[in-house]
């Protein structure tokens, strides 16, 4: 590996620390240059939350639902409730801590009843910013 | 170094305070994280998989900080090896009482979770006791200089890695981590990015902590700044990206959050990094 004089200070510094140096360089630059980008032309929409059914299954005399929650837009929702009723129409809830920009989160409920995907209704019951 | 054969009492008076000394730092570098719920909860329901990582890339971290600070002067790799496992095995007993007295462990805690537990906790409690010698050891003996001796380029980056590791393992696993880079906008990262970067280069060369880097003063900034900082702050954002992956932080998260919390955890892990050499 090549060798150069550090500017007349008489002390040598081996290349292979300006090539670590140059390619942490370049990293960094990536790094500054990718949330420029994002800073600067991002979009800045408000949190799209959908709800879905992802999975039903009847375990002894309980139904366990387990739903996916993504959201579709550039900010994080924080206190996400989701709501769901079986065939007893009583409404249950869960809550999800965050859901950030461009994430799924899944959750369960646990609802009386042997049921079939298309007796139970839910929804998302609201949410705060983080 | 005195050879290890031939035990005599002042061998064995030596060895029990080198292993009083282990438990020591293992109990001072690892009771932030035994008193941090968010860990207690990672030892139970945490991929076994990545704990599994976690313990295998722990491995030959401490064989290296043992050959480059570790609590007994050592020979060669061997006995790098046997020190970081006397690491491991100081370790382990000192997580499991704490965990124990503060009732995170009980007798009705399934094995599974005790081990999940333990393993998350001795890490930190490892590079702690492997650290007691620099931090508690009072004197070098027979005219070593410990700690002034002329680290290599790629030692000083190690040291800069393992400081990232020990603060951003104390801070990585707790929520808050996430809230922030939510909370956070990309013109927010990019100033902290910004200060990440001054702030190591002013720990490390700058304000003249001791223990900092020498640099020439005919030196132009910039030569240390690109030679160090630059690679510290990268080794440190890739030690944040590994923590939160075994954090399983950025489990279902897109790329953009992903790199936003790399940059929040980047930043307490930089100030490890930079101030490595007072830390460690």
């Amino acid at each position: 590996m090549g060798e150069d004089k550090s500017h007349g200070t008489g002390k040598t510094r081996p290349a292979t620390e300006w090539v670590v140096g140059g390619i942490s360089a370049l990293l960094v630059a990536c790094l500054v240059l990718y949330l420029g980008r994002q800073a600067m032309f991002g979009d800045n929409s408000p949190a799209k939350l959908h709800v879905s059914i992802e999975r039903v299954t009847p375990i002894g005399d309980v139904t366990s639902v387990i739903v996916s929650v993504s959201n579709g837009g550039d900010e994080t929702a924080a206190a996400v409730t989701v709501l769901a009723a079986g065939s007893d129409a009583v409404t249950r809830w869960i809550e999800f801590d965050y859901i950030p920009a461009h994430a799924v989160r899944r959750g369960a409920f646990v609802l009386p009843g042997a049921l079939e995907a298309d007796e139970i209704r839910i929804g998302i019951g609201g949410y705060t910013e983080p | 170094m005195p050879a290890r054969s031939g035990p005599s009492p002042t061998d064995t008076k030596g060895a029990i305070r080198d292993f009083a000394r282990a438990g020591g730092g293992a109990l001072i570098f690892s009771l932030p994280m035994l008193m941090t719920m968010e860990l207690w909860w990672l030892g139970f329901y945490l991929d076994r998989l990545r704990l599994l990582v976690l313990l295998l890339t722990c491995l030959p971290l401490l064989v290296l900080l043992s050959r480059h600070v570790g609590f007994e002067r050592t020979r060669g790799w061997r006995d790098d090896v046997f020190d970081a496992l006397i690491a491991l095995g100081v370790s382990i007993p000192v997580c499991v009482v704490l965990l124990t007295l503060f009732g995170t462990i009980t007798f009705d805690t399934p094995v599974d979770e005790i081990i999940g537990k333990v393993v998350i906790q001795t890490v930190p409690a490892a590079i702690g006791a492997l650290l007691a010698k620099s931090q508690f050891g009072a004197e070098p003996s027979d005219g070593e200089d410990v700690g002034e001796e002329d680290e290599p380029y790629g030692g000083e980056l190690f040291l800069m890695g393992v400081g990232a590791l020990f603060l951003g393992f104390n801070v990585a696993p707790t929520e808050e981590m996430m809230l922030i880079s939510y909370r956070m906008t990309e013109w927010h990262a990019l100033l902290l990015v910004a200060l990440s970067l001054a702030l190591m280069h002013g720990f490390v060369f700058a304000v003249g902590f001791a223990g900092g880097s020498e640099v020439s003063r005919e030196d132009p900034w910039w030569s240390a700044f690109v030679r160090m900082t630059l690679p510290g702050y990268v080794i440190a954002l890739s030690i944040s990206l590994y923590l939160l992956w075994i954090f399983a932080r950025t489990d279902g998260l897109p790329m953009e959050d992903v790199v936003m919390a790399m940059i929040v955890l980047g930043f307490p892990a930089a100030i490890g990094a930079a101030a490595a050499r007072l830390i460690l």
